[in-house]
């Protein structure tokens, strides 16, 4: 890859290259199969900063962008998975099947899915902190990176996941609700 | 400025912090007061809270899985430009692959921290060369700054017992590396148990060991992890021990910004049995050659008497906190302390690796040896050697029969002791001091932090102002309560009378509660019960239980508290205060399932007559106490063997109080039996001693009992309290073992008649 210059390095720029870099360290990864043959998002993500972020400058906007970026490439790999699977499964479309939050027995999938769904919502409703819950939850950031990443202070991102998490949680109990209203019908 | 998304997050955290849930309740009504739509909102945030987090955490793992699931779905295994410019083995480097100049040849050891391996420089010059690679991911890029400013001091040092740290760089997936002179040789202690190397050919091997850290030292390279396996000797000694890995701890651990001892794993960086309490404690940012005294000291300790005083398995085992609480709090046994306590065949093993007959080893080390090691690993540094020159020097001094300085200290100390016998009795122990010095190195992190904290605390005041949550964080609190953090940074550097005024200004009831303060009120309600400021520290130590209170579930008290808060109130405080705290402290302790804790609850509330209800709770206290095992026996470790007379004494108490009178003299009369106890026990004994026999009718003993008793009184509190602390030695009791001494005194002077008084 060519040394990017700052213009370039606008998130949605960098997806493609994200993109690329996660897939071949994702493949390294599987293939050495010394990890026990499990990818971790967090990981994949870090290795793939240190491996492209040598490459730009330091400044916390190139992390910034290419952590937005890889949060974004992260969720729509998972998304794209979880959601052909459950296609599968379901014989498609099958959108108000029951499934108890608490359920020990929720497909990793299924979990996913409906974070995806509650994120949607809450992005309605508090745009500006979506982007720490993608940091936090798809591209697996600890507090302290995020706030590195955002340029703001580490107490601020403690509060807003803390906050966050508890309203997904609320807005997916909401969604589980509509379904069992809409599903013995 | 006014976000009301921001005031939600700050009520939300702040409703979370607080544990109990009525003043959980309590807090969303007070801002229902004034905005009943968002008192509702975050009330039910609240509530699923937990739920969430759980849910979020499972998530994670479901993240794992698909993101599996997809990679193998998505990547077409068999494209082999997939692997273009990837190192095929990420994340391990192995034998036979190259990091920079360097090619691996096999692995040589394992750490906690990374891979040793021995590689071949190829250029400049071929020769062999020991490459370690760390284990840490994000930190790379610091860790390798740290390197390079730490590098122009590791290129000064030259000296036969370093090993050379010569190169250092991060490896193609991004792990920092460090490149040293290849050493060939076991570790020092298993060099010298393989050898049977008597302790005077240890302490010499030792001595040079001390050389080459004191040559560090003076050009500014603090090793920070010293420990036998970083100290190698080849098998043929010829080339006397060299130390390896220095400069590392320091690049790999955090830096003055992050203030920790950390890696982002949270890992600790450095080995736990031979660990400064000060690098153990996280908020201590100031690490300096003291620090590698310590570990000096630890090492010597092994050398010596086979182990470190405290077990590697062990800390290791309890967890981080619990660590750090040992490495903090818990004072060694002196090395012939440590082997005469060991199973005999340890014993024998330890002494035939030393050429020495088991028996005669302990006797060897007591004295000198043991005080020079007990210097070198004094928890507070500042009663340490000042530098491992001064260590060296006490050791050649011991060698060469000559009196070592590590012990006329406490010749000194006796002396002072017998001057000061009149004026000063009242005396705190080395145990109280240290955690009084302790205390306030902490309270000072916190001042730094709170003031940090403070400029953020006046934009969230603003906010809140907005949200009507006047309540919540007060701006004059948050300035209380830093004049009173500044308050123990004056006790500690000994600034008494500007703390004096500071306090003036700073009422410390003023102050925000926060689980911080206790220790900053421990301090200082000790500080004043040692001057005799009796009303003073009664306020400190009742703001303590408040903070307790505050925060159920995790006791920010021990049980040790417990009885400087008795004395405390006993000596300060108004009899219904110490009639609240018996309560407070049983519901506290009763359940206890430590004897210690028990016993000192026993101490702590039963100073005074006490309430029924609390007395027939207490039962099931006995069957914990009454258990005496092989402590009591005159050959045993002196500690122990107090904690025992302490428990005889409780039990002997808890039966008087209960009117159990010929239970209460059996207690009493085991505890009497000890033989050598200390003046302050005996002073606490006596008393009680004496009004069992009154009750029992045995009024001579009684009398007798008292006389002496009034005797020791006498002479422990002079006319007047003492001005001022010094740090006496540990054996002389806490402040509270007097105050509890004589109070038990007075009762028994108003129970027992005064001779010729009828009957």
């Amino acid at each position: 890859m060519s040394a990017a210059t700052p213009e370039d390095l606008t998130s949605e720029r960098l997806l493609p290259v994200v993109y690329d870099e996660l897939r071949r360290l994702a493949a390294a990864r599987l293939l050495g199969g010394l990890q026990g043959m499990t990818l971790q998002p967090t990981a994949l993500v870090h290795e793939a900063w240190i491996r492209l972020g040598g490459k730009m400058d330091r400044s916390w906007e190139s992390r910034e962008h290419f952590f937005n970026a890889a949060a974004l490439t992260m969720r729509r790999i998972l998304m794209d998975r979880a959601r052909q699977k459950a296609t599968l499964k379901h014989g498609g479309g099958n959108e108000n099947s029951l499934i108890p939050l608490d359920a020990p027995d929720m497909s990793a999938d299924e979990r996913l899915l409906l974070i995806e769904e509650s994120l949607k919502r809450f992005e309605s409703e508090n745009p500006s902190d979506t982007r720490i819950v993608m940091l936090k939850f798809f591209a697996g950031l600890t507090n302290q990176e995020v706030a590195d990443s955002l340029g703001v202070n580490e107490k601020t991102v403690r509060r807003k996941w803390m906050l966050a998490k508890a309203r997904l949680f609320q807005i997916l109990t909401e969604i589980e609700q509509d379904r069992e209203q809409a599903g013995p019908a | 400025m006014d976000d009301p998304q921001e005031i939600d997050e700050v009520l939300f955290e702040t409703a979370l912090s607080i544990d109990e849930p009525e003043s959980r309740e309590a807090f969303f009504d007070l801002i229902r007061d004034g905005d009943p739509s968002r008192s509702e909102r975050l009330r039910t945030l609240a509530s699923v809270h937990v739920q969430a987090d759980r849910f979020f955490r499972k998530a994670e793992g479901a993240r794992t899985v698909v993101a599996t699931e997809a990679g193998e779905e998505l990547i077409d295994l068999t494209d082999p430009s997939l692997l273009d410019g990837i190192p095929r083995q990420t994340p391990n480097e192995g034998p036979g692959e190259r990091i920079g100049r360097y090619q691996l040849e096999k692995r040589i050891g394992e750490g906690g921290c990374g891979v040793v391996y021995l590689a071949e420089q190829l250029e400049p010059v071929r020769r062999k060369v020991a490459l370690k690679v760390i284990r840490l991911g994000m930190d790379t890029e610091r860790v390798i700054e740290r390197f390079e400013m730490e590098r122009q001091s590791l290129a000064l040092m030259d000296h036969p017992n370093i090993a050379r740290v010569l190169d250092g760089g991060a490896t193609d997936s991004g792990r920092p590396y460090f490149v040293m002179e290849w050493v060939r040789g076991a570790r020092i202690t298993d060099y010298c148990d393989a050898q049977q190397l008597s302790l005077r050919k240890r302490i010499d091997l030792f001595i040079e060991v001390c050389k080459g850290i004191q040559h560090a030292h003076q050009k500014g390279v603090i090793h920070r992890d010293i420990k036998p396996s970083n100290i190698l000797i080849d098998e043929s000694g010829g080339h006397g021990p060299k130390i390896i890995d220095f400069g590392i701890a320091k690049a790999i651990s955090g830096n003055a910004d992050s203030g920790t001892q950390h890696s982002s794993h949270d890992q600790f960086v450095g080995t736990p049995a031979y660990m400064s309490p000060e690098q153990a404690d996280r908020r201590e940012r100031d690490i300096d050659t003291r620090s590698d005294v310590y570990s000096l000291g630890m090492l010597l300790y092994e050398l010596l008497a086979g182990r470190t005083p405290f077990d590697s398995k062990e800390l290791s085992s309890v967890g981080l906190m619990e660590m750090r609480r040992i490495l903090l709090e818990r004072e060694p046994p002196a090395p012939s302390g440590l082997f005469a306590a060991m199973r005999p065949q340890d014993q024998q093993e330890i002494a035939m690796h030393r050429k020495c007959e088991p028996a005669k080893l302990p006797v060897v080390l007591k004295g000198d040896l043991d005080s020079v090691v007990m210097k070198a690993i004094e928890k507070d540094r500042a009663r340490r050697y000042e530098t491992v020159n001064g260590l060296v020097m006490d050791l050649q001094r011991y060698l060469a029969h000559e009196p070592v300085i590590a012990r006329p200290a406490n010749r000194t100390y006796l002396f002072r002791k017998f001057v000061r016998r009149n004026r000063l009795a009242v005396t705190a122990g080395g145990g109280i001091v240290l955690s009084l010095m302790l205390g306030l190195g902490t309270a000072y992190s916190y001042y730094l932090r709170e003031r940090e904290a403070l400029d953020e605390q006046v934009r969230l005041r603003q906010l809140a102002d907005a949200a009507h949550a006047n309540e919540l964080m007060r701006i004059e609190e948050a300035r209380g309560w830093e004049g009173f953090a500044h308050v123990s940074v004056l006790l500690s550097e000994g600034k008494t009378e500007e703390a004096d005024e500071q306090l003036r200004v700073t009422p410390i009831t003023s102050i925000r509660l926060t689980p911080q303060s206790s220790v900053v009120l421990r301090s200082l309600g000790n500080w004043n019960a040692l001057r005799g400021r009796w009303p003073k520290a009664t306020e400190c130590f009742k703001m303590m239980m408040k903070t307790d209170d505050l925060n159920r579930g995790q006791n920010l008290t021990n049980s040790l508290d417990l009885v400087a808060i008795s004395s405390v109130l006993i000596e300060g405080g108004k009899p219904q205060d110490y009639r609240a705290f018996q309560f407070w402290a049983t519901d506290r302790y009763a359940g206890s399932s430590s004897s210690l804790d028990v016993s000192r609850l026993l101490h702590a509330i039963l100073l005074a007559p006490v309430d029924h209800r609390i007395l027939s709770r207490l039962d099931q206290v006995k069957p914990l106490l009454e258990e005496f095992g092989p402590e009591i026996e005159p050959s045993g470790n002196n500690r122990d063997r107090e904690f025992a007379l302490w428990r005889a004494f409780g039990l002997a108490l808890l039966e008087y109080r209960q009117g159990n009178f010929e239970r209460a003299k059996h207690w009493a009369d085991f505890a009497m039996s000890f033989k050598d106890s200390r003046g302050y026990i005996l002073g606490a004994l006596e008393p009680v001693h004496a009004m069992i026999c009154f009750r029992l009718g045995e009024l001579d003993t009684a009398r007798e009992d008292l006389d002496r008793a009034r005797k020791r009184m006498e002479k422990a509190f002079a006319p007047e309290l003492p001005a001022a602390y010094e740090p006496f030695g540990q054996y002389q009791g806490f402040w509270w073992d007097w105050i509890i001494a004589r109070t038990l005194f007075r009762e028994a002077d108003s129970v027992i008649p005064c001779q010729g008084a009828g009957k």
